[in-house]
């Protein structure tokens, strides 16, 4: 069995696993192409332990209420790689577009900084609350694999986890610790300024802070090489970097998996032999699953040219998709790995696993060609049997490409280093350029209608469009996030970043205001989803997910005054519970926001109904006016920060007089009891012996 | 430990990235003759174990021996203790989600395995979306097994399986609620007495009883609400007579299938002949769209030259005036935009107008990825040539003959296949 030989993965589950159920705090993504559809809904829900529904759209409202969660988040890609089949982002994360100017942003690393759990020091969850910072501990990926369906589903990719925890749970050395600061400098540098990168510094924090700092000297790791990481330094290419290692590599075989060569001649192939001289050497042989070669005959002919060097394959049980016998019909898995594995039997097994194509921009320093990232591990101990991975050719070659493929083939010409972004809270679209351009650039909607057209570009600094600008775009954006620019003849897609996504109106909008009291008042994460399939009305392969007669006859107690009372205790607890955690957009969304359970919603939704219970209308109102004055007593911050949305409740708080107005008693009194009421209901209580 | 990646169980699940939308439109087809499977949901024992996991939730919560934000943890290691006994008493492997996990789980921990509602225990990395839970609770909500909400089966399923299942506990239903209440361990022998009493219960063999249960409620759909009655079951005991069970479908199949049902329920032939002509485009499409795909940069007219010489002057099995009497039923299942665009490739393919088809399917790709928020896969650029976005792997093109039979999308019918075939054994 080859898998005895190689270490095979679903690589979700791995990242799972590594996760081990632990809240995430922050968290970065770096890739080259990105498919932000398809992140959200696949990906993201790896980073919580709660049950994700199976029809997209309710999995998105459960997102869109777990991401609450998670102080931080972003995904940096290189804008030039929107992927072409890619969706567009509905879900609050920071989208950060980044370039370089000597080749492509092209590491794929995951950092996750979650909590510890109690038994192993972390400080405990308090009911969701936490008010003093958690131990923690810092997850760090790196793979081959683009956050795309492609990369993370289908192709032979490769990765490699590990994990730093607290200095203070684990007095642990991480020979890597140097060299993934590094890499997180560099990846901090290809953002623009003023690019809101908290999630990283929060992870460059931990890491300064946190972790323990050691030489490598230091290092007691245990293995005997030490784990590295390749990426971010300056002036070292990756030949001289492995030789830098000093293994002794020249006993050893050496076999390469890229899916990517330069078009003329062997590249960076010759430069890695001469630095570690291996005694053996294999290459993998890209090939369309028809056996078309996906190297130039050049390419072919130059590598096969030099000494102990062969053109090799993987096996068919790694690149086919499945284990049972119908999955050998199918064609073969794309074989998008990049690994160099130094090894011998009876002697060690090194492998450097990540992003760096064999070629030249793969291989170059920092400073030069792309930004990679790869892990060099030593796996000489994990019990596997040491054998080649991969097969020799034995057929000639004949059909060769006739250019070198590239990993940006099919990809969007870009023609600026220009971002925009889109503030839901303040209602501003703004643009950033990076250097400076004489001709306009033209926004349209990716159908080709012109949007807006900006002449004379600013450049260095956030610009704010006017109002004739974001008011088609807001609109536009609630069906996509992708907006196309032309400029100099070029066009290309963008991706809308967008801010205080709280303020975005939400994915679920046909609530009702007693539906919306009842989703306050459910406890956990299940209820919650048994709660939003039922409501959605989504359907699995043309088969409801819910029965809408039972879900529309139903009574429930939140059209009773206890209901309300009861829901916005819940809204209360929560609302505190977030701003005292540093959760303030998750405050800010329920309190102030335009999702399906904002406060706001459920005033607007109770005017709107003409036919509603004057009497619980009149309560639902007085109990927002309680709930508004008790909050912003408490934190007054808070509501100092927000005024513009804060007046916005009030203006809906307004309508208070009139519905109470709208009550008919027949009592002569009732104007003098309602009034006796309000007042009483809206006094704050001063039992003695309760305390908040 | 540095791995190279496994495809992902959960591409199989969602299935492809359907540049086309076609699936949205076979599956309402496909509901006229299947009514409640998914194609997901096959396996019998998996329904038997999701009738279990919710019938000992509410169970549980009935004797204040657990409490509702317990019923999925309940319901989790029941699959989990489920999937051990199916494959370990009876080599089961098909039909287990989960099997990669349950077989290394009882390797490394020598058949002593972890039962538990965390990762510790999950036999999935998401079993809580890609388990039984996720999978298996519409089909039988949808097949009158299961009420909505999490817990509990309906009445009659009840009395069922407190018959058939729960009484064959033999004294052993304490130990195993405690199990399913509390992590815990479960040995995959005999000596283990859950282990013992759910075997014979999880037998790949169905007792004549359950023959009879799950071949109503299941196979033949009988308790569907708004379904024709009798329909699946007629076309159940057509593929038992006149259809390989153990195979895929094809055309001809559906085709004499179609006309041995014209005598018994003339709406189920007229609805097999309705998939025929759907399945007729749909499939020769898809290919068509793939292939081109591979095509960057060359002209239209040398791409559907090269399409002609492969294919001859038209597409086979197109019919102009039956394929018109499905545009309504396509409509209303994608959009205006949509009909128009499959019209309009339907009409070109029929003529043997392979650039009027290439033209019609970048435009049905444009709309459907406009309705999605996304861009189009393909456009048609200066020069009139193909200006490929997305370049999959390329595919070549069906041959003549492959063509006359080829058949992409299920239909359920695979799904109801399967389940007839178990059944019989």
């Amino acid at each position: 069995m080859q898998s005895a030989v190689i270490p095979m993965r679903v690589l979700t589950e791995q990242v799972a696993d590594a996760i081990k159920g632990r809240r995430v705090r922050s968290g970065v993504f770096t890739t080259f192409s990105f498919d932000p559809g398809f992140f959200e809904l696949n990906i993201l829900p790896v980073l919580f332990d709660q049950q994700f529904s199976q029809p997209d759209k309710v999995r998105r409202l459960q997102l869109e209420d777990a991401l609450r969660t998670i102080d931080h988040l972003a995904v940096h890609y290189d804008r030039r790689a929107l992927a072409q089949d890619g969706e567009p982002a509905q879900l609050d994360y920071r989208r950060l577009d980044v370039s370089r100017h000597t080749g492509y942003f092209h590491p794929k690393v995951i950092l996750l900084l979650v909590d510890e759990h109690e038994e192993t020091g972390g400080t405990p969850a308090d009911n969701g609350r936490d008010a003093e910072p958690a131990r923690q501990a810092l997850i760090i990926g790196i793979l081959s694999a683009n956050l795309t369906r492609a990369g993370w589903w289908e192709n032979v990719e490769c990765a490699h986890i590990e994990e730093i925890t607290d200095r203070d749970i684990k007095d642990e050395r991480h020979s890597f610790r140097p060299d993934l600061l590094r890499l997180l400098q560099r990846v901090r540098e290809s953002a623009s300024d003023g690019d809101d990168q908290s999630a990283l510094d929060r992870i460059i924090a931990f890491l300064s802070a946190r972790s323990q700092d050691n030489s490598l000297e230091e290092s007691t790791s245990g293995e005997s090489h030490r784990t590295r990481i390749f990426g971010g330094h300056s002036q070292t290419a990756l030949s001289d970097w492995l030789q830098q290692l000093e293994f002794d590599s020249e006993a050893l075989n050496l076999e390469v998996i890229s899916p990517y060569f330069d078009a003329q001649g062997e590249g960076p192939l010759r430069s890695l032999i001469e630095a570690l001289r291996p005694r053996e050497v294999r290459v993998c042989l890209p090939s369309e699953p028809d056996g078309a070669l996906l190297v130039t005959k050049a390419t072919y002919e130059a590598i096969a040219a030099l000494a102990n060097t062969q053109w090799a394959r993987l096996p068919g049980e790694v690149t086919n998709r499945g284990r049972d016998e119908k999955s050998t019909l199918l064609a073969p898995r794309r074989v998008h790995a990049k690994v160099y594995r130094f090894w011998k039997r009876g002697g060690p097994d090194l492998l450097l696993v990540g992003s760096p194509n064999l070629t030249r921009a793969g291989h170059s320093p920092a400073t030069a060609g792309n930004l990679e990232a790869a892990f060099f591990v030593d796996i000489t101990n994990i019990g596997h049997r040491r054998s080649w991975w991969l097969e020799p050719v034995e057929q000639a070659a004949n059909r060769f490409s006739p250019a070198a493929p590239e990993e940006a083939d099919g990809l969007d010409e870009v023609g600026l280093e220009l971002s925009l972004q889109f503030d839901w809270g303040a209602k501003q679209l703004s643009y950033y350029l990076k250097e400076s351009t004489a001709d306009e650039f033209r926004v349209l909607t990716t159908g080709g209608q012109p949007l807006v057209i900006v002449d004379g570009p600013r450049f260095g600094r956030w610009t704010r469009l006017g109002p004739a600008a974001w008011s088609r775009i807001e609109e536009i954006l609630l069906s996509t996030s992708f907006l196309l620019i032309e400029h100099r003849g070029k066009s290309w897609r963008i991706l809308v970043r967008e801010e205080n996504m709280g303020h975005r109106p939400s994915l679920l909008t046909q609530l009702t205001p007693e539906e919306i009291l009842e989703y306050w008042s459910l406890l956990t994460p299940h209820q919650r989803t048994q709660f939003l399939e039922t409501h959605v009305l989504d359907q699995v392969e043309g088969l409801p997910v819910a029965r809408v007669e039972q879900l529309r006859a139903r009574n429930t107690l939140f059209d009773r005054f206890a209901g309300i009372y009861h829901a916005f205790a819940c809204l209360e607890r929560a609302v505190d519970t977030a701003i005292e955690d540093g959760r303030d957009n998750e405050a800010d969304a329920r309190l102030l926001g335009a999702k399906y359970d904002s406060l706001p919603n459920l005033l607007q939704k109770t005017l709107d109904r003409p036919e509603g219970d004057s009497i619980l209308n009149y309560v639902t109102f007085l109990c927002a006016k309680q709930l508004r004055q008790e909050l912003s007593s408490r934190h007054r911050e808070f509501f100092r920060q927000r005024k513009e949305h804060v007046q916005h409740l009030d203006k809906l708080l307004d309508h208070l007089p009139t519905l109470r107005n709208s009550i008919e008693l027949d009592d002569a009194q009732a104007d003098r009891f309602l009034e006796w009421y309000e007042t009483a209901f809206l006094k704050p209580a001063s039992q003695a012996g309760v305390r908040r | 430990m540095p791995f190279i990646t496994l495809e992902d169980p959960n591409a199989k699940i969602k299935g492809s990235r359907d540049p086309l939308g076609v699936q949205p439109i076979w599956s309402a087809f496909g509901r006229h003759v299947v009514t409640n499977l998914t194609t997901q949901s096959t396996s019998i024992r998996g329904f038997t174990i999701l009738l279990l996991g919710r019938y000992f939730a509410a169970h549980l919560l009935d004797r204040g021996m657990a409490t509702r934000e317990d019923v999925l943890d309940i319901f989790l290691r029941m699959e989990q203790i489920g999937a051990y006994v199916r494959h370990v008493a009876h080599g089961v492997t098909g039909g287990i989600r989960g099997i990669e996990r349950v077989q290394r789980f009882v390797d490394e921990q020598r058949g002593n395995v972890v039962i538990a509602a965390d990762r510790r225990g999950m036999i999935l990395s998401d079993q809580k979306v890609y388990g039984l839970w996720g999978l298996y609770s519409v089909p039988a909500r949808t097949s009158g097994l299961i009420p909505d909400g999490a817990l509990d089966v309906m009445p009659d399923v009840r009395d069922f399986v407190e018959q058939h299942y729960i009484r064959r506990l033999n004294g052993t239903a304490g130990k195993l609620t405690k199990l399913l209440t509390d992590d815990g361990r479960l040995r995959t022998n005999d000596r283990d007495p859950i282990f013992a009493a759910l075997a014979p219960i999880l037998n790949p063999q169905f007792n004549s009883d359950e023959l009879k249960f799950y071949g109503s409620f299941l196979r033949d759909g009988r308790h569907v609400k708004g379904a024709t009655s009798g329909r699946q079951e007629c076309f159940r005991e057509l593929l038992e007579s006149h259809a390989k069970l153990d195979s895929s479908t094809g055309r001809a199949e559906i085709l004499r299938l179609a006309r041995r049902a014209r005598a018994r329920d003339e709406g189920l032939s007229v609805a097999l002949d309705r998939i025929a002509h759907l399945e007729a485009f749909l499939a020769p499409t898809a290919a068509l769209f793939q292939h081109i795909l591979g095509r960057h940069g060359q002209q239209v007219a040398s791409v559907a030259d090269e399409i002609r010489s492969v294919w001859g002057s038209n597409v086979p099995n197109l019919d102009r005036v039956a394929f018109g009497e499905l545009l309504d039923e396509i409509e209303s299942t994608s959009t205006k935009e949509t009909r128009s665009a499959i019209d309009q490739v339907h009409a070109s393919l029929s003529e043997g107008d392979f650039e009027g088809a290439i033209e019609g399917l970048v435009s049905w790709n444009e709309v459907v990825t406009k309705i999605r928020g996304s861009a189009p896969w393909a456009r048609i650029g200066d020069g009139r040539r193909l200006d490929v976005r997305y370049r999959g792997p390329e595919r070549l093109l069906p041959g003549t003959d492959e063509i006359q039979d080829l058949w992409m999308n299920s239909y359920f019918i695979d799904a109801l296949k399967d389940v007839t075939h178990q059944l019989q054994h």
